[in-house]
């Protein structure tokens, strides 16, 4: 019994921001729905649709070939590569985007010295504050998860797997469908759906560039239009659009165990590229590189030098701590709730372990400024205020922050359970090991690199959150990403790019782990 | 063993019970709710806690936010004041009774009357235009009267605004429907979009950096990020202010949109009389001149000065739409602002 209401636990908190919102939609709007139905509503949902599908296919079209150059081929710079091609997920799409903005917009260096050299050049430079440039940025940012998880994908393929395809008469590149696509196909999924609940959370980089999708026109509503009604109207179809994509991605992740039947120690061996395969392999992924992570970097250097750095006082010191307690704390709650239900579902052997996690999952796909409003209002009908006891705001955070990343720690403990193998469990309750004892001794430590995944990926995800962490936060306490949020929202990017920079840096540090870890 | 327990018990009781025994006095704290963002804020915040030895705590965060959660919070609310750089937000707050009123003469000898809620549940604290801006080297100063006359075909291709997600752009089309009734506005507001130069941009900034540029030859946005910019990079930039609507019979000669920063006092606040001082603070000159020279606002008291980099831009007459109306016409405005795609 104890464990339902374990199971039940966290998909019930969720269900308090939800049923605010609920309750803040049956009420009447009056005419404003009908306004936006009529105005807004169209172009929201093409702008939503469109950038989703684009921003996961670009996503795509990076992470795949590098991914499979990194695992597969070698060539000078390989070993770089492998790791240098994760880092840019610790640069969010909202500081891709107003680097971009200050870069390559009309008064930015770029143009402005095409202008003065290149003028035909200049007339035909493309528009930055537009839906193109909000998916290559999206993309940027969000590639690698695809190149991540693909790489893991690839890795769970051994060497046997593929002999046995050549030893059946297939070609290298038959072989490799036929062997890597299905084995690779899940991990792939689960990437791009990360990628894609991202993109339809994201308000910070749209909003730069301008294109209007359900989360700007969420914050338009409520904000310029005074209905918090209408904007949870907006919400929950929008709530309904992640639902329909999460169901819709499930049905590929399903059937994908068999895959580590042919995994093996020995990895396949990497074909070597020749001069020209290695010089383009090279070019394509030092470009990839270059645009999404030394680029912002470097930029937002500069634009340090210029504020002669003045924004590394002792108060960034302190930021920098705080954001990294945030991190590490709702790591540790997602992962308990994670383990909770995922150890559910497998002791319980029943389904509705898994309708709560499916549930709970819905979180991410949540935009941070829609659960916030929610999570606030309920707290406080719950307790009266956010600030009715100490620690409450820092609580109100931690659980906000938890519901809203706990998907990203999830998955990756659900999927280190799917690979216990049931035979080494079952030999130790034959030889006379409780459940709980064989759990402890046998499968506990095959979990431990998946649950350290699920650790380092919401811990980045956190330090890289803004809009619900500037609505919860308690007062005189400041992350990294608020005092960012708070330069940007006025334009003033030299003062923002020394906290930008310290974001950087310490999402760096877990994924560049991660990165090694691939690499291994 | 048992002498310690005893002597940690009494400890504990006594340090909870003579908090208690005290006298009551004078909270020496104010908990702020804000929309300013908190680089702005904190230091004037900080001078008061000097001045007063009063402590502040603030929360920063978007005016709608803050005005939703004392709402929800309603009397348990812990906040004091209410403040926003907006006065559509205050007047939303005082619509859902969130402000209560109060009555200072030290307030009303510093602030002139059009700066303060009719029903006293307001006051502004500085001001900021919404003017014209315009690079010299493609307009010239004479080619320009009013917001009106930026809807001319002749500005083809060549303004430049914010996106009307904005509430400053909000504020300005509710002024004109004040002014010019809504089927007029939204004439004009279609010849903007008509013109733009560009696609909107998300912030004044940008919007300055590209009329410096020459990629837009005029543009609309609020003075104090013009100040920002001047003051942050002291090139010779090529933007020039203009004050329209100077000129010219009733609604053409009504004078420049103006906004405020300001405040009131959270209705179930518990230190009213506390942070009723905190806003005659604000309101004295010394303050008023610090407020708007860390800000390159206007000061509303008279006795202030400006700052220097502010009073190079001269004098001039502003609207003097009584400021609420802004806020009563903000909901239409953006209807408006939608139905002839002003993004």
């Amino acid at each position: 019994m104890p464990f339902r209401a374990l199971v039940w636990g966290p998909a019930f908190l969720l269900l308090l921001p939800i049923a605010a919102l609920a309750l803040f939609a049956t009420r009447a709007s009056g005419e404003i729905f009908d306004h936006l139905a009529e105005t807004v509503l169209a172009p929201v949902l093409w702008n939503t649709l469109r950038l989703s599908v684009c921003v996961g296919l670009a996503s795509g079209v990076l992470a795949l070939p590098a991914a499979w150059l990194t695992s597969y081929a070698d060539f000078p710079g390989r070993r770089f590569f492998s790791w240098a091609l994760a880092l840019p997920l610790a640069v969010p799409g909202y500081i891709v985007g107003f680097v971009w903005i200050g870069v390559f917009d009309y008064a930015g260096p770029v143009p402005t010295w095409l202008r003065e050299h290149a003028p035909l050049v200049a007339e035909h430079f493309p528009r930055v504050r537009s839906f193109g440039s909000a998916v290559v940025a999206l993309s940027l940012s969000l590639y690698p998860y695809v190149y991540i998880l693909a790489r893991n994908g690839f890795g769970s393929v051994g060497a046997s797997a593929f002999e046995a395809a050549r030893s059946l008469g297939y070609g290298r590149a038959r072989s490799a469908l036929a062997v890597v696509w299905p084995a690779a196909r899940p991990w792939i999924a689960s990437g791009l759906a990360l990628v894609l609940f991202e993109t339809l959370a994201d308000f910070g980089t749209v909003a730069v560039f301008n294109v209007d999708t359900f989360t700007t026109a969420i914050y338009r509503t409520w904000y310029s239009l005074q209905s918090l009604e209408a904007a949870s109207q907006l919400s929950l179809l929008h709530l309904a659009i992640v639902l329909l994509v999460a169901s819709a991605l499930n049905r590929h992740r399903g059937r994908s165990r068999h895959a580590d039947r042919f995994a093996g120690r020995r990895t396949p061996a990497r074909v070597r590229l020749g001069a020209k395969g290695s010089w383009l392999a090279f070019a394509f992924l030092a470009t990839l590189f270059a645009f999404a992570f030394l680029l912002p970097v470097a930029q937002l250097f500069y634009w340090c030098r210029e504020n002669e750095f003045r924004g590394f006082e002792f108060s960034l010191a302190r930021h920098l701590g705080n954001s990294l307690a945030l991190g590490a704390a709702t790591g540790l709650v997602v992962i308990a709730g994670a383990l909770a239900l995922a150890s559910a579902r497998r002791f319980l052997g029943s389904s509705f372990p898994e309708s709560a996690a499916r549930f709970a999952t819905l979180g991410y796909g949540m935009p941070g400024t829609v659960l916030g409003v929610g999570l606030m209002v309920a707290l406080t009908w719950c307790f009266g205020s956010l600030y009715a006891w100490p620690g409450q705001a820092v609580g109100s955070l931690l659980l906000g922050l938890s519901l809203r990343f706990f998907a990203v720690g999830y998955k990756p403990v659900a999927s280190g359970f799917a690979r216990l193998s049931p035979s080494l469990a079952e030999a130790a309750r034959s030889l006379g090991r409780g459940r709980f004892a064989t759990f402890a001794r046998v499968d506990a430590p095959l979990l431990r690199a998946s649950t350290i995944s699920a650790f380092v990926l919401v811990f980045i995800d956190v330090i890289k959150e803004m809009p619900l962490t500037v609505m919860l936060k308690p007062w005189g306490w400041e992350t990294l990403a608020v005092r960012v949020h708070q330069f940007t929202s006025e334009g003033q990017w030299v003062e923002a790019s020394a906290p930008a920079l310290a974001v950087i840096a310490l999402a760096c540090v877990p994924t560049w782990w991660m990165g090694r870890k691939g690499e291994a | 063993m048992p002498f310690k327990t005893l002597a940690l018990a009494s400890l504990l009781v006594v340090s909870i019970v003579a908090p208690a025994a005290e006298k009551p006095v004078t909270p020496q704290k104010l908990v702020i709710y804000t929309s300013s963002k908190e680089p702005f804020i904190k230091p004037i915040f900080e001078a008061y806690t000097k001045a007063t030895g009063v402590q502040i705590d603030f929360v920063s965060d978007g005016g709608p936010v803050l005005i939703e959660r004392l709402k929800a919070e309603g009397p348990k609310t812990p906040a004091d004041l209410f403040m926003t750089v907006d006065v559509g937000n205050l007047w939303l707050a005082t619509e859902a009774g969130l402000l209560g009123s109060f009555k200072s003469p030290t307030i009303e000898a510093g602030i002139p009357a059009p700066f303060r809620d009719p029903q006293n549940r307001w006051i502004g604290l500085s001001m900021r235009a919404r003017t014209i801006f315009y690079n010299p080297s493609l307009v010239k100063s004479e080619e320009l009267s009013s917001y009106e006359n930026l809807s001319d075909a002749k500005w083809s291709k060549k303004l430049c605004l914010r996106t009307s997600k904005n509430v400053y752009n909000q504020s300005l089309v509710a002024s004109l429907i004040e002014h010019r009734g809504d089927k007029k506005t939204e004439e004009i507001v279609k010849g903007w979009v008509k013109n733009l130069a560009t696609d909107v941009f998300p912030d004044d900034t940008s919007l300055l950096k590209a009329i410096d540029a020459g990629q837009c030859a005029i543009g609309i946005a609020n003075t104090y990020y013009f100040g920002r910019l001047v003051a942050e990079n002291k090139r010779n930039w090529n933007i020039k202010i203009f004050w329209p609507n100077q000129s010219g019979a009733q609604a053409d000669g009504r004078g420049t949109h103006v906004n405020v920063m300001g405040g009131g006092v959270v209705a179930s606040s518990k230190h009213k009389e506390q942070a009723v001082k905190f806003l005659e603070w604000a309101t004295q000159a010394e303050a008023q001149q610090m407020f708007a020279s860390k800000s390159y606002e206007f000061p509303l008291n008279p006795a202030a000065k400006k700052d220097a980099l502010v009073a190079a831009w001269g004098d001039f007459k502003a609207d003097a739409m009584p400021l609420f109306k802004a806020g009563v016409h903000q909901k239409n405005a953006v209807k408006l602002m939608d139905r002839v795609g002003f993004r």
